[in-house]
């Protein structure tokens, strides 16, 4: 035949089938003597139901090692204490989910996990032999065995981490009220630990870190930083907190700079670039829109779990939301599921979707039946531009919703749509009409993980550390103080119909947020850099983002007044940024923070940006200040002020003068030389 | 879970056409369809198998066949590109249920009643009596050219008033 007629293999077999009669032939007779008998097919195909699988001499040389090795490890384990134990406490459950998962039988794995079902003594699972050695058995270094026992159901008990119970929504309380309560609750901490808190911050110091906190870059000496130290209104930093969050002057310059948070969360710094399906720059416009309007983070979950439409700007049907599920989209929506449960709910479920979590109870039941949520959707690609659409006629395979998915040993396993706490969607609904993005959406805003997942992202990024070691795998908290700050906030934060802002503001505002970085030796206690928990008794000096250096160099060098147009400056920036970017593969956690700890100077020494930072005469911040009439030493403190948001010491002023003498009175070039050191010093990274 | 008793003569007998359908829709000919569906029940067969639900079973076997298509496959040294064989095994799952394809063909061979006569003579002629593109073409009194446009268009009918009739 012809194969350009034979273009559509489905459809071909089915046309030979029903035009050339080449019915399916009834094997029933053939299969069942061949099964009793145990001979191979016709065609030399070699009978598996063999007992005793024989090995080729790959698999002899295989086993052959294995063996080896056995007999090292058996030499090795006599000659060691028998009493030594090298496992952690946590070891006897890992252990047992290790020789679980060599078990044959999936319900053997679930026998060894807390509150899981137990096999019945009529289960197959029961009737297997345990293998409990290190060391696999020679039947099992053959070539894997096909799939076996399919148990496309699985009775997970619903698992439930501590205090995520759903519960009606609690009573509104004031500002005032939820920021006295986390202020109490850290002191009563502080005083447990023994931690004397560390002295308050100055203005100045705590008006620098509020500004790099909300708007990713340092305050302006002259028109922000001064007039903010100078004022002795009582409430002074409540206005300004409400200032840099609501007030015309400053809110598109919040929502962009939290739209690229935002972004870097969900998609990773890499994401929506070349090469991908999604635009980064509408995802961005999407967040700036809806954090420009204060748009409540339950609509903003909702609008990104739902979208359809195009990604790119300038196309047909545009939806910017849709930029989050469409980049990395691949047929299965892994990389979706892993982004929605870490910044969604904060849990890293992605270390489940080939086996049960190492350290929390999530299995591969779950991952999958998360997963489920995310398959009615796909990429349609037209023009060179890609459209997320809904799948939404269900197959015949799927009217339950089930997808399939393989578990470690080969297993084939069906899972249905069921949320995290075991509960299901709508049971009235026929799959058919059922969206499952939205009942996920839906399910998601309802749900305690939420607001905690998004509290403590917040908590993370003011204060450098979260309640919970990984902001996007939380699991239990070992402080109760912590669990009651973190869990307060978040009942508030959804009382408060999510606004992100007012969130901030009562971060913002806390005692914490106001302690100085400068520890005393009781605080020293409190050193979550050292692997302890965090207290929150002081402020924890960390290195800024990529971004906010920047951001913060063009602001205090005033480079953006004399550069190019809006265009060649996000140009500017983005290729500066990606200097320090680096890409590392997105496993579903591509949140990589680009700080610049530990990056050589060079790049900040050396590059354009700061070549035009501190020339004198291209404009600019030192420009001007060497055009003014101002004595050295108010210079000099105009550079330490628009850096460091601090006056110089005594000793930087005497340093100061002595670059101009040994410059023979040269005040621009002494300038430029006291700028370029005050730029490239650590503190001018540091936010403290 | 409540164990289903296993009766191996029924497994076969219900699952049988739907495993053999799915391999020559990867490609295999008869005889090899033939030899593969054997291997499949063989394998399940010798290991414990819970009849659960015949969507699941379904699954499980036409995995179980794919595995040992791509084993024999990789065994004679030739092999299809991965999306080829995942293209095709997710269009032949949409289509197949879980009663093995019959109600697909029962619905292709009302959709083969609704094309133009020209159109069914040519696909017939095709694949009942596997006749060439010219002699169809000399036949119908048209061009090569035209008979093929002719029997991709018939397809694409038949494809889209199958999967019309299966939503």
């Amino acid at each position: 035949m012809n194969d350009n007629d034979q273009d559509d293999p489905l459809l071909d077999s089915c046309l030979q089938e029903v035009l050339g009669e080449c019915a399916p032939p009834d094997l029933t007779t053939r299969i069942m003597a061949a099964w009793r008998s145990g001979k191979p097919t016709a065609s030399g195909l070699k009978d598996r139901s063999s007992a005793v699988p024989r090995l080729n001499r790959q698999g002899w040389t295989i086993a052959a090692f294995a063996a080896i090795a056995a007999l090292v490890l058996l030499g090795l384990f006599l000659r060691r204490n028998p009493r030594e134990s090298t496992h952690s406490e946590s070891a006897p459950s890992n252990l047992a989910a290790s020789n679980s998962a060599v078990s044959p039988s999936p319900a053997g794995n679930e026998s060894t996990r807390e509150g899981s079902k137990a096999p019945t003594s009529d289960s197959p699972s029961a009737k297997q032999p345990a293998r409990a050695s290190s060391v696999p058995p020679v039947e099992s270094i053959v070539a894997a065995p096909v799939a076996e026992s399919p148990q496309p159901r699985e009775q997970v008990p619903p698992q439930k981490p501590s205090g995520a119970t759903a519960s009606a929504l609690p009573a509104r309380k004031s500002d005032r009220e939820v920021i006295s309560f986390v202020n109490a609750e850290l002191a009563s901490r502080w005083q447990e630990a023994g931690v004397t808190p560390a002295p308050p911050a100055s203005d100045a110091e705590w008006c620098r870190r509020l500004f790099i906190r909300v708007l990713g870059r340092i305050p302006d000496a002259n028109d922000e930083l001064k007039p903010f130290v100078a004022s002795s209104a009582p409430n002074k930093r409540q206005k300004l907190v409400e200032r840099l969050l609501s007030e015309e002057a400053y809110v598109l310059e919040y929502a962009r700079h939290w739209s690229v948070i935002w972004s870097n969360a969900l998609i990773g710094r890499g994401g929506g670039r070349a090469g991908s399906l999604a635009s980064r720059e509408g995802l961005e416009q999407y967040f700036r829109k809806a954090l420009v309007y204060n748009k409540s983070f339950a609509e903003i979950v909702t609008e990104l779990l739902t979208a359809t439409g195009a990604g790119k700007p300038g196309s047909d049907d545009y939806n910017p939301a849709v930029n989050f599920l469409l980049d990395g989209l691949d047929p299965e929506s892994t990389l979706a599921t892993s982004r929605v449960s870490r910044v969604f709910l904060g849990q890293q479920l992605q270390c489940a979707q080939c086996h049960s979590h190492p350290s929390q109870d999530w299995s591969q039941e779950h991952y999958w039946s998360l997963n489920a949520f995310l398959r009615q959707m796909k990429a349609e690609q037209a023009g060179g531009r890609a459209k997320l659409v809904s799948a939404t006629s269900a197959s015949r395979t799927n009217r339950a919703g089930e997808i399939f998915y393989e578990t470690p040993t080969g297993l084939l396993k069906a899972a249905a749509p069921r949320f995290l706490d075991g509960t299901r969607p709508d049971a009235s609904a026929q799959e058919g009409n059922l969206d499952r993005r939205q009942a996920l959406a839906e399910w998601i805003v309802r749900s305690e993980y939420m607001p905690r997942a998004l509290v403590n992202r917040l908590w993370s990024h003011f204060f450098g550390y979260g309640f919970t070691r990984a902001v996007d795998d939380m699991g239990p908290i070992t402080s109760q103080s912590d669990a009651t700050v973190l869990n307060q906030l978040a009942q508030q934060f959804a009382a408060h119909n999510f606004d992100l802002r007012l969130a901030m503001q009562w971060i913002a505002l806390s005692d914490a947020f106001a302690r100085s970085s400068k520890g005393t030796s009781l605080a020293s206690r409190d050193a979550p850099e050292l692997g302890g928990g965090a207290l929150f008794s002081r402020y924890y000096s960390r290195p800024m983002q990529a971004e906010e250096v920047y951001n913060s160099l063009v602001q205090s060098a005033k480079i953006r007044k004399q550069a190019g147009n809006s265009q060649e400056l996000e140009q500017a920036r983005v290729a500066w940024l990606a200097q320090f970017s680096r890409q590392l593969g997105d496993d579903g956690s591509g949140e990589s923070r680009t700080s610049l700890k530990g990056n050589p100077p060079t790049i900040m020494a050396h590059g354009d940006l700061m070549r035009r930072a501190v020339s004198s005469h291209d404009g600019g911040l030192l420009k001007s200040l060497v055009q003014s009439n101002m004595k050295f030493d108010r210079k000099v403190e105009h550079l330490f002020l628009a850096a460091l948001s601090r006056q110089p010491t005594r000793r930087e002023q005497a340093v100061a003068a002595k670059i101009l003498e040994n410059g023979k009175g040269n005040e621009a070039t002494a300038l430029e030389d006291i700028w370029w050191a005050v730029l490239n010093s650590n503190e001018v990274i540091l936010d403290h | 879970m409540r164990e289903t008793e296993l009766d191996p003569v029924r497994l076969i007998q219900l699952y049988q056409a739907g495993v053999w359908r799915y391999l020559r829709v990867l490609g295999c000919e008869a005889s090899l369809a033939d030899d593969l569906t054997q291997e499949t029940f063989l394998a399940i067969l010798n290991r414990p198998f819970e009849d659960v639900s015949p969507t699941a079973t379904s699954a499980y076997l036409r995995k179980t066949a794919l595995h040992l298509y791509i084993s024999h496959h990789r065994r004679t040294g030739r092999m299809r590109t991965e999306a080829d064989i995942e293209n095709l095994d997710q269009g032949w799952t949409a289509w197949a249920g879980s009663d093995g394809g019959d109600a697909a063909l029962d619905h292709l061979r009302d959709c083969l009643n609704e094309l133009t006569d020209r159109a069914r003579r040519a696909l017939e002629m095709r694949f009942r009596d596997e006749r060439s593109r010219s002699e169809i073409a000399a036949e119908l009194e048209i061009t090569e050219h035209g008979a093929k446009n002719l029997m991709q268009r018939a397809k694409q009918q038949l494809r889209e008033c199958v999967e019309h009739k299966l939503q």
